[in-house]
């Protein structure tokens, strides 16, 4: 977990270290978001945004402005995680954005039944993942309006 | 002298004739030449010599007593004033008796006829001319007038003319009554009459005899018909009522009594020649059924013998129809396990009726003559023979049909255990296309991405060729991702159902090449012709040109003048598209390679490509129905085909 000013901006919720150190790269080198905080599965997510397991009694969640979810994940996997968070009045309004291998994927789906924002499909090519991510990023962060609590 | 002598009487009534001036008469000289005939023929001598000189004048009295006529001379209070001898013969009177008398006193009506009108109707007519001063005519009457012995009346029949004489100052002087004697004629006529009659009675008793001749032939005509069994003529019963009226009614009576009896006989025996062909007929064709069965047909009676063997049962079980029969079932065909229970079931059947294996076909075992056991089904009926029971049973060998049973059922076993594996096979594949999309593809991910951040980090360090090796690791890790990406988009088509719409085809290929020409950079100039029309899924037809269009695309690349052609044609029951290029082509040995998953004819050096795109071309195809070829040469182009069924 990596938090480096006060306003949480990004939480990146994803297993494979590989993908989160690209994703991380890219938005930082593009100066989208410096605060960023990731998460190793869906597991430990839940434990962090609802203050459970490892992170009880800790308070250290705050909203974030986008929540980028990888879906396939060990413990709890993406699906599970975006039911909990749009199950749940406090988190409902926090845009998600599905990260997937495949557009194929029947997951995406569900993710839609569940009320998922948006979803992008990792590209192989670095340039192109780099930029998907970028462009998400920037989306939305600057030009969604989160709804004001 | 005699005095007797007739002469002397005669010159008596001549000197009579004389006194009246009657000298017309002469007398015969009867040539005795005594003195009487001298007196005669003096008398004669006077007498011509006196008609002499009484002819220098006519004698109108002499003239009208001579007259030939019937005439009389009545005066109005018509009594008799002159009468011509003709009257006085026809009336048989004498002048001297009747002139001067009173008509009616002279001729009386005949008091033997009841009927007698003539005094009535002359007097009528005489009042009449005395009234009217003219003529009166009568018709003829019958005035029967009276014998001159007195005895009794002669018939006559007279026509009667009354005329009138008128004096001078025009009153009535006298009637001359002028008579006709038609008694001849009138009896002539009622002679006619009654022989006519006569005739007429004569001609009706002819014909009524030949009438009754008729009818007695009719009768016989009609007995005659009878005596041959035929009883469709009937006697015409006519009105008479006769005796043989009597006998045409009772003989038509007796006529349809017998025809009915004999139609009722003649259809009874009908009926019996019916039944007896059609006896021998179901004799026959049971005979024949029997004979050509293809089951065997065995008939057994209660005790269990054998009284019917068919051929067939002959070649099923080995046994001649001569050697088996009499003989019990237990002896020949039934299994020593079977034998108690087939007699037991026997038994019971007799005794109660209950038979569970009759009426139904039941599958059983069987030995031949060789004690070869086999699978036989078997249906029995029992039925009614002289009022004992047999039993029929049809035995069909069905050792073939067990053998193919029970090899369906093993196919049926391998067929749902391969169904089960292909089942779990197709799991397998999902979870295996799954993984690849996100396992696969995570590793590659950090190999593109972290030769990338090498590339970026360490630029001033790596030289010329560290940077061309970064190169190639970048380029395989995006090619081995197109792969998946196919292979993945490859699989996805077979669990895809298609969605059939109208789909105008040229439009389509159109659409697919705008999007080629999008991604891809080529200069070849495409040619889309008029295509047939088609009831296809659009994404998925629009993927097979976009496939086709790359591959045409690719491999003409090369020359000047890139071309490539769009067409479609009807043949027969499809619809065949082709899609040609002038590109490298290919050798027709490697044709069946053409449409396989990952078969290249190029190697990659050659031309990009992963070799699915066909592979997706043919799947789309055989989905819609359709059959998918290819054509070339080398050097010289191809031409892809796919058709498509017309009426799908």
């Amino acid at each position: 977990m990596e938090t480096k000013s006060d306003a949480l901006e990004i939480l990146l919720i994803e297993d494979n270290p590989n993908d989160a150190e690209m994703t991380i790269r890219a938005l930082k080198k593009n100066k989208i978001a410096n605060n960023i905080v990731h998460l190793h599965d869906g597991a430990e997510a839940l434990d962090f945004i609802f203050s459970t397991g490892a992170y009880a009694g800790k308070n250290s969640f705050s909203r974030p402005k986008v929540i980028l979810l990888d879906l396939k994940m060990p413990k709890v996997d993406g699906i599970e995680v975006l039911r909990r968070l749009k199950s749940d009045p406090k988190t409902k309004t926090i845009p998600v954005v599905v990260l997937t291998s495949s557009k194929e994927d029947p997951d995406v789906q569900t993710c839609y039944s569940l009320g998922v924002n948006s979803y992008i499909v990792k590209p192989v090519g670095f340039d192109n993942f780099t930029k998907a991510v970028c462009e998400l990023g920037l989306y939305w962060q600057l030009l969604n309006e989160c709804p004001k609590e | 002298m005699d005095t007797k002598d007739p002469r002397i009487e005669q010159i008596m009534e001549q000197i009579l004739r004389f006194a009246r001036s009657d000298f017309r008469v002469r007398i015969p000289v009867s040539g005795k030449g005594d003195e009487l005939d001298a007196i005669i023929a003096g008398m004669n001598t006077l007498g011509e010599q006196m008609d002499e000189k009484a002819g220098s004048g006519p004698d109108f009295r002499t003239l009208f007593e001579s007259s030939p006529g019937l005439y009389l001379v009545l005066a109005t209070d018509l009594k008799i004033v002159a009468v011509s001898n003709a009257y006085l013969d026809a009336t048989m009177t004498k002048r001297e008796e009747i002139t001067g008398r009173h008509l009616f006193d002279v001729f009386p009506d005949n008091p033997d006829d009841p009927n007698a009108t003539g005094v009535a109707n002359l007097r009528a007519s005489l009042n009449r001319v005395l009234k009217n001063k003219k003529p009166d005519r009568m018709d003829i009457q019958k005035y029967d007038i009276p014998r001159p012995s007195g005895e009794g009346f002669e018939e006559r029949y007279w026509s009667p003319l009354n005329v009138p004489v008128l004096g001078q100052r025009g009153v009535v002087d006298y009637i001359i009554h002028q008579v006709k004697d038609v008694t001849d004629s009138v009896r002539m006529q009622e002679r006619e009459k009654e022989h006519a009659r006569l005739n007429m009675e004569l001609k009706k008793s002819a014909q009524a005899l030949e009438d009754y001749e008729a009818r007695i032939n009719s009768l016989l005509n009609v007995l005659l018909k009878y005596s041959v069994l035929d009883f469709s003529e009937k006697m015409q019963v006519s009105d008479r009522g006769d005796e043989i009226d009597a006998v045409a009614v009772g003989l038509n009576t007796l006529g349809e009594e017998l025809q009915m009896a004999l139609a009722k006989e003649k259809e009874h025996i009908r009926k019996l020649e019916q039944a007896n062909t059609m006896l021998s007929e179901s004799e026959e064709r049971i005979k024949t059924i029997l004979q050509a069965a293809p089951s065997s047909v065995i008939v057994i009676d209660e005790e269990g013998k054998v009284i019917s063997w068919n051929p067939t049962a002959e070649k099923m079980f080995g046994w001649k129809e001569e050697e088996v029969m009499g003989k019990p079932l237990t002896e020949t065909i039934i299994p020593e396990r079977y034998r108690e229970a087939h007699v037991h079931g026997l038994k019971r059947f007799l005794k109660t009726g209950e038979g569970p294996v009759l009426g139904k076909t039941i599958e059983i075992r069987a030995i031949d003559r060789g004690m070869r056991e086999f699978d036989v089904s078997l249906g029995i009926s029992q039925a009614r023979l002289k009022g004992r029971y047999i039993f029929i049973g049809f035995v069909r060998d069905i050792t073939l049909q067990k053998r193919a049973e029970q090899k369906i059922k093993e196919l049926n076993k391998n067929l749902e255990q391969n169904l089960a594996q292909l089942e779990s096979a197709n799991k397998e594949l999902e979870s295996f296309s799954y993984s690849v999309s996100h396992d696969l593809r995570a590793p590659l991910r950090a190999i593109d991405g972290y030769a990338k951040m090498l590339e970026e980090d360490y630029k001033g360090i790596l030289d010329g060729e560290g940077k061309r090796l970064l190169a190639v690791v970048q380029d395989n890790a995006k090619k081995m991702g197109a792969l998946i990406d196919d292979l993945l988009a490859f699989s996805r088509l077979g669990r895809k159902d298609i969605q059939r719409t109208e789909v105008d085809m040229k439009e389509l290929a159109h659409a697919a090449l705008g999007e080629l020409s999008k991604a891809v950079n080529h200069h070849a100039e495409v040619r889309i012709g008029d295509l047939h029309p088609a009831r296809v899924d659009y994404s998925l037809m629009n993927q097979v040109f976009v496939n086709l269009f790359s591959n045409a695309i690719k491999y003409s690349s090369r020359k000047a003048k890139p071309r490539v052609e769009v067409s479609s044609e009807k043949k027969g029951d499809e619809i065949i598209y082709s899609v040609r290029d002038n590109g490298e082509g290919f050798d027709m040995r490697y044709a069946h390679k053409l449409f396989g998953v990952f078969q290249r004819l190029h190697g990659k050096e050659e031309f990009e490509g992963t070799g699915v795109g066909l592979a997706i071309v043919q799947r789309i195809v055989s989905k819609h129905g359709g059959r998918t070829w290819a054509e070339g040469e080398i050097g010289k182009g191809a031409t892809f085909y796919f058709s498509l069924p017309l009426n799908d």
